[in-house]
């Protein structure tokens, strides 16, 4: 069906996109695929949180205004999926309870994909985050939302051309006026059956002391457990002190992030 | 009973001087509070601590020299030695004291948690830096080795204290001291701060004030056995060298300054565009982290767009998008005009 | 598990080694990248129209003419609407469920299932007519207050108002932040606890949680608009009257914001010692609200939410209500020792044995308290033909007749001013206080944040009463 979808013109696969969502609320009990929802506070994550689910949550224009984990549901293409709304924060590198619960979900809760909404007019401090998560899951779709407001603001963002740089797909949205949601269904489904394969772009510019300090680690993790997807930021963690990484280790958990253990535990 | 003048006259007396001089800085209950009586074990511990002191440093450690520590007469002194050797904490080669041990393990834990504290005072409290001490004394006899762990994770296992001291693992080490004092430097050398000594009081007060913090980078410009004369961060300051000798320091290359001169963000007039070259080691913690998630590094475009009705604080647009920032802060963040 | 220990001794050497520079050095190499990434992908074809149109709106509302008020102006416009806006609604809810189906449910209990008095007493005149109360008084203005403030909030104009008040604020001590705290808890002192959300500092949110109380609610509005016209508004020739009473419910709002500031103030120098430890305010630029998203959000958010603590709360107080006016002991209800015996003591505070009952039994909402001091004063004062039994809330359509009724009980324009001042200064309703629990997650600062204003309020009426007898 999908492969029908990808040769139409726009138009029809719009109308046919959106007739295969089916919101269902907080209805999640049985599900095929997890999807994590992350970006920097007042982007509109929570409009493209109830854009996908039907409901209505709402949390003004503050950062930070999100306090717990939100979680809704939704069916497309005969599938079943979760979506955790993440916290809005900045950054996941800080001992914040919000951005503790956000990395944390990330890498042990293991998503099928993790959506990054990201505003449009402030696309590079978005991309801070952006380049973290990366760090983190390579499964990932980024959703450029506020494009309707960049454009009123003469902002031109080249969708192709990130899409290249960051190995993920990106898509344009305004979640306000339901704008991109389809096409964000499109990606999500994508890169969970494995259609997409995300190369995403890992942080290349380090370099010096801390660098050195990194390889070595990242080395010795890969030794230690190979095929885990992200021994950088496991190296990086460490560096941190970050006691849920250090745990993680002593307690063997951090093997199931290998891939050996299919099962998902959240 | 019924006379206005009197009622009102008790009524000042009961609810404002009162209270005053109870809550007041120099008011009884802080009174109370520092000079309470401190308990057998508080003084084992802090016993434990002064001697580990000393063979960190690499000094005898003997009764006298524990006695004038601990401000206690020598006769009590000779009970808690006694009490140290009968739970083998300590032993004595002649007149040296010297840890067991058991003791070494005892006294590092005391002196994480008192870290651990600090540097929880420090990033995560406003709590005024003269306090973070004397807070410290107290909770490193209350919190638990379990309390201190999590607090250690919460704050993500910090390794250094706000003064610069290493923060002993759980069950590890420290790792050995580092740097030189501020007196070994000469005329033009570069140096960063590396560690300040917050005993005795009455300097580290002085060097509280001067807003000195490891981290910081500095240059001597003259240096005599009268005065050291470094500019810090901008400031000239001007120290004698006793205050000096509590500062440890790294030299450094000219060439390994990030930001070469200190121009703050709060010079910055309307409308101008600017470039960031760094921030303060004073901004610590959570602010820290925050206004480098907010694009706060170095080389991000800057410019000032307005400013709140009285002035402060001021609206700067960086990264597209627009934050205030209190003059505290924008004094602590570094600029180079374009 | 050797291999483990070796990876986090690694770790922890290489920490050392780096020192504290980390975290600085990573997100810098982060947003090196991000800047190539933006650079090559994003255009911006000059910084024209728009960017300009948010930079006029900041021109206008945070300059030195215009800022405070523009804010002034807008905040006095929502909490007027507010006022205004609620008085039909609440008359019409409290048509429907105290004047028609209170006598109903009353009858149909009582009479048609043939329940003993007391317990049509304890159920219908005490529970049901407490929740029908809060419900009536609360609902309407909540369901006005909090959709005009959130649509100030999503189009962007609170981070202004902090960004303007700031530096009050700072001088106390506090965060900007706590100007929208303080302003949201006009609306709701409840609400305005759970706003302290967004102060990310510990220290200062405690502050803003602490002084909240310190907002005139809504709930206590018409106390102090009805207390002002009797007792004040008297005191003027009758043209003037009604400009001098609303002055004097303004200026205790006005009041309540300095005792936020000082306390505040105070705080920091004293228990919770210390400064600001973060400052960085976001102005997000302006959108325009969704208008229908916004008020059904709000009103599913915050009113249903607020009104529905406050109902719980309500039950039980009717109850208690209802019982301290009908358990009598030697003849005498409960009401009416205690008031006897609180009287000298009120008295010597300014205030009477029956205000001090009515905010002890009517904790669950402000908005009872005057139903409750009717009550009681009817009770106390033996005045038979108003009213409807003792234990039974009511209220009058006329000024004069509660003029009366107070008069009758002893009311001078010292309990007037002093039930004014108790009114704002008084410990937080009970739906307030757990919340702060809620929020704080502890006993201490709960305790702290609901004795503290009580304190301050038996202080302030002392010296009201003492200086009004020594002039007077």
């Amino acid at each position: 069906m999908t492969e029908n979808l990808k040769a139409s013109a726009c138009d029809v696969c719009e109308v046919n996109n959106r007739a295969s969502l089916k919101r269902m609320g907080l209805n999640i009990e049985k599900f095929d695929f997890i999807v994590a929802l992350a970006g920097n506070p007042n982007t509109g994550k929570s409009t493209v949180f109830n854009a996908l689910t039907g409901l209505r949550q709402h949390t003004g224009n503050w950062p930070g205004k999100t306090v717990a984990r939100a979680e809704g549901g939704f069916e497309y293409n005969d599938k079943m999926f979760k979506i955790v709304d993440l916290p809005g924060t900045y950054s996941l590198l800080s001992t914040s309870t919000d951005e503790e619960i956000a990395r944390n979900f990330i890498l042990f809760g293991k998503p099928d994909v993790t959506v990054i909404v990201a505003d449009a007019t402030r696309l590079e401090r978005n991309l801070n985050l952006v380049l973290q998560v990366l760090e983190i899951t390579d499964k990932a779709v980024l959703c450029v939302n506020l494009i309707d407001e960049a454009e009123r603001h003469n902002v031109e963002i080249d969708i192709r051309s990130l899409s290249k740089e960051l190995g993920i797909p990106v898509v344009a949205a305004s979640a306000r006026s339901n704008k991109g949601i389809s096409e964000l269904l499109n990606a999500v489904f994508q890169v969970v059956t494995g259609n997409f394969i995300c190369k995403p772009k890992r942080i290349s510019k380090l370099s010096g002391k801390v660098s050195k300090a990194i390889r070595s680690l990242t080395t010795m993790i890969e030794n230690e457990y190979p095929g885990v997807p992200n021994p950088r930021w496991i190296a990086l963690r460490l560096l941190e002190g970050d006691q849920r990484i250090i745990d993680a280790i002593k307690s063997g958990e951090i093997i199931e992030l290998t891939g050996s253990n299919p099962q998902a535990v959240v | 009973m019924d006379n206005p003048l009197l009622l009102i006259f008790a009524g000042v007396v009961l609810f404002i001087i009162t209270p005053y001089l109870i809550f007041s800085d120099k008011g009884i209950f802080n009174k109370y509070r520092k000079s309470k009586k401190l308990q057998d074990k508080e003084f084992i511990e802090n016993a434990l601590k002064f001697v580990y002191d000393c063979e960190y440093r690499g000094a005898a450690c003997t009764i006298n020299s524990l006695a004038g520590n601990l401000r206690i007469t020598t006769d009590h002194c000779v009970i808690i030695v006694t009490e140290l050797l009968r739970l083998n904490l300590i032993y004595k080669i002649d007149d040296r004291i010297v840890l067991t041990p058991e003791g070494r393990t005892y006294a590092l834990r005391i002196i994480r948690i008192h870290r651990l504290w600090e540097k929880y005072l420090a990033d995560k409290t406003g709590i005024n830096e003269k306090e973070w001490h004397y807070q410290a004394e107290i909770q490193e006899h209350i919190l638990s080795e379990n309390e201190a762990d999590e607090l250690s994770a919460i704050l993500g296992n910090p390794l250094y204290d706000p003064h610069g001291d290493p923060i002993p693992l759980r069950d590890g080490e420290i790792p050995p001291k580092k740097g030189i004092p501020l007196t070994r430097l000469v005329d033009g050398d570069f140096a960063e701060i590396v560690h300040i000594e917050d005993e005795p009081d009455t300097i580290y007060a002085q060097l509280t004030a001067l807003d000195l913090h490891p981290g910081m980078k500095l240059r001597i410009i003259d240096s005599n056995t009268q005065k050291i004369v470094f500019e810090c961060e901008g400031d000239e300051k001007i120290l004698s060298p006793i205050f000096c000798a509590n500062i440890s320091v790294v030299k450094i290359e000219h060439a390994q300054l990030q930001v070469k001169e200190y121009v703050p963000l709060s010079t910055l007039e309307e409308g101008e565009l600017a470039k960031i070259s760094g921030i303060s080691k004073s901004i610590r913690g959570l602010q820290r982290r925050r206004l480098l998630d907010l694009g706060f590094v170095h080389g991000s475009e800057i410019i000032k767009e307005f400013s709140s009705p009285n002035g402060d604080p001021v609206a700067f647009r960086i990264k597209n998008s627009l934050i205030a920032l209190r003059k505290e802060q924008s004094d602590k963040i570094f600029i180079e005009r374009v | 598990m050797e291999n483990k220990n070796k990876l986090i001794a690694a770790a922890n050497n290489l920490r050392y080694e780096i020192g504290e520079n980390l975290h600085d050095y990573v997100i810098e190499s982060i947003y090196e990248e991000a800047s190539d990434i933006a650079s090559k992908s994003v255009k911006n074809n000059g910084k024209t129209d728009k960017f300009n149109l948010d930079a006029k709106i900041d021109k206008i509302v945070t300059s030195r003419a215009w800022g405070i008020p523009i804010m002034l102006f807008l905040l006095a416009t929502v909490f007027w609407l507010t006022i205004e806006g609620s008085n039909v609604p609440s008359a019409f809810i409290a048509s429907i469920l105290v004047e028609s189906l209170h006598p109903l449910l009353r009858d149909f209990v009582g009479i048609t299932l043939g329940m003993p008095w007391w317990f049509t007493g304890v159920l219908i005149d005490g529970a049901y007519l407490a929740m029908a109360w809060v419900v009536s008084v609360m609902l309407p203005p909540m369901a006005i207050f909090f959709p005009l403030f959130t649509l100030l909030e999503d189009f962007g104009y609170l981070p202004r108002v902090a960004f303007n008040m700031d530096n009050a604020f700072r001088k106390a001590g506090a965060h900007g932040k706590q100007a929208l705290t303080m302003s949201m808890g006009f609306g709701c002192n409840a609400a305005g606890v759970i706003a302290a959300r967004i102060i990310d500092s510990p220290r200062e949110r405690l502050l803003a949680i602490i002084t909240n109380n310190f907002s005139l609610c809504n709930g206590r509005w018409p106390t102090q608009i009805l207390i002002s016209t009797i007792f004040i508004g008297a005191l003027a020739p009758p043209y003037l009257a009604g400009i001098i009473s609303a002055g004097a419910v303004v200026t205790v709002a006005l009041l309540g914001i300095g005792f936020s500031l000082l306390l505040s103030w105070s705080l920091s120098k004293t228990v919770l010692r210390g400064e600001v430890s973060t400052f960085s305010l976001e102005l997000p630029p302006y959108r325009p609200p969704l208008f229908f998203r916004t008020l059904y959000t709000s009103l599913i958010d915050r009113t249903l939410f607020v009104l529905w603590r406050a109902v719980i709360f309500a039950v039980p107080a009717g109850v208690v209500i209802w019982l301290t006016g009908n358990i009598e002991i030697g003849g005498v209800s409960i009401a009416e020792h205690f008031i006897l015996a609180a009287d000298p003591w009120a008295i010597f505070f300014g205030l009477n044995g029956v205000i001090l009952l009515a905010y002890i039994i009517a904790i669950p909402a402000n908005e009872i308290v005057i139903p409750t001091i009717l009550m009681l004063t009817v009770m106390a004062t033996k005045v038979a033909e108003v009213g409807s039994g003792a234990g039974v809330m009511f209220e009058l359509d006329s000024v004069s007749e509660t003029s009366a009724i107070l008069t009758a009980g002893g009311w001078t324009t010292l309990t007037g001013i002093n039930l004014m001042l108790f009114s704002l200064l008084h410990n937080p309703c009970s739906t307030t206080i757990y919340t702060i629990y809620k929020e704080t997650g502890s006993v201490k600062w709960t305790a702290v944040a609901t004795i503290i204003p009580l304190l301050l309020g038996f202080i302030i009426c002392f010296f009201v009463a003492q200086f009004w007898r020594l002039l007077s």
